[in-house]
């Protein structure tokens, strides 16, 4: 059997009103159900572990003065999500500098060769080659690849254009391609 | 023609009815699902968890101030509504209180035999008119807010005072001129705090169009 794990936990309707009601108990119980999750989402967009840590109080006090905002006409955990990834776009938007891409920009990202082939299958540490990546790149790579945001929303999220998305996720795919190139040359020089 | 990149990250429906018919492009798909995939299933795996425990004292020491601002917020509110329901209850009743006497008063009284002359009558039953209708003028402005709390238990000070005064000369049968007089005080009494809104009225809308 398949443990339901991160934000496909569900908690009950109950517990909610308890901690709308300030019911530090239920409260407990939301933040230990979803802590991990909060935090293992924190981290995948921003890829700094302190950062993520932080941000899992940042949502949480958060929580605490917008739970009463919640209206159940959705899940919880979503809700929970989207304060968790707005919190981290947020800090990486006042912690980094962003790209401001032009219409020029996009126009040069008119390419069809990047999936071609999976360049991605012999690399052994995609971990250390995303944190190379720009914390924005990465954000927006795992914001559109893996957490299924679209350009609309990502470009919402970081109060840009949809053109900044499409762009900047483009720009990463080239440059992650271009390290795992990277890595694998090194890899057979020394081997 | 073949899809972009920037359109196969993003199908649209042209895109995937492309997709039926291209087979160059289905195949660049399947390389993106797969790539999708390892970006899912590779990154955050290793990451090594913080500890929770630690960090959700911060939450809820938070939490508790929070819920203690919030309650003193409430508390404040509460006070403040029932110190007004508190002021208009007791101002009223004793209004009400000074009413109910002088109506009842012809049936209490001690010597039947002094009438009060008929001009005096006459102005008393005006001024007591005066009295509730200002009251009740006095009551539609203060919804206003304008008045400070200290402004507004002063007067609730002095006309308390003034109506135990009325209330016992209705008892004591008291002379007519000191019924009048207390009348007329009681009169006044409003009548400047009335004139006080209406100055912190003029004041507002001057600040205002500045």
């Amino acid at each position: 059997m398949t443990k339901i794990t991160g934000f496909s936990v569900e908690i009950s309707l109950a517990v909610i009103r308890q901690a709308q009601q300030g019911d530090i108990d239920a409260f407990e119980q939301i933040y230990h159900t979803y802590a991990k999750a909060c935090y293992s989402l924190a981290w995948r967009i921003c890829g700094q572990e302190v950062m993520a840590q932080d941000l899992v109080q940042d949502v949480f006090i958060k929580v605490i003065n917008k739970i009463n905002n919640y209206r159940a006409d959705g899940v919880f955990a979503g809700w929970l999500r989207q304060i968790v990834v707005r919190e981290t776009i947020n800090k990486i938007k006042a912690e980094t500098k962003l790209h401001l891409v032009t219409d020029e920009d996009l126009s040069q990202q008119e390419c069809t060769d990047l999936f071609d082939c999976n360049w991605l299958e012999s690399c052994r540490d995609l971990e250390t080659l995303t944190n190379q990546l720009s914390v924005t790149s990465r954000a927006v790579l795992l914001l559109h690849e893996v957490e299924g945001y679209n350009h609309k929303e990502i470009a919402k999220f970081f109060n840009k254009s949809e053109s900044f998305s499409k762009v900047t996720l483009n720009r990463a795919y080239t440059a992650l391609r271009q390290r795992v190139s990277s890595q694998e040359s090194t890899n057979a020089f020394n081997r | 023609m073949h899809l972009t990149d920037e359109k196969l990250l993003e199908l649209n429906e042209s895109g995937k009815e492309h997709l039926l018919q291209c087979t160059k492009c289905k195949q660049r798909a399947k390389v993106l699902i797969g790539i999708r995939q390892q970006l899912d299933q590779q990154i955050c795996q290793s990451s090594t968890l913080p500890d929770f425990k630690a960090s959700w004292h911060i939450v809820k020491q938070v939490h508790e101030e929070v819920h203690q601002q919030s309650e003193s917020l409430q508390k404040v509110k509460t006070t403040k509504a029932q110190h007004k329901i508190t002021f208009w209850q007791v101002s009223t009743m004793m209004l009400a209180a000074s009413l109910l006497i002088v109506a009842i008063f012809p049936h209490m009284k001690v010597n039947p035999e002094i009438e009060l002359p008929v001009a005096n009558k006459i102005v008393l039953v005006k001024w007591i008119e005066e009295n509730v209708q200002l009251q009740q003028l006095f009551e539609q402005q203060y919804n206003n807010n304008l008045l400070t709390r200290v402004s507004i238990n002063q007067l609730q000070f002095k006309l308390a005072s003034i109506d135990d005064l009325l209330q016992q000369a209705y008892f004591k049968n008291a002379s007519d001129e000191e019924k009048l007089t207390l009348w007329q005080q009681r009169k006044k009494i409003i009548k400047n705090s009335l004139l006080n809104i209406k100055k912190l009225k003029l004041k507002n809308s001057h600040t205002i169009s500045i």
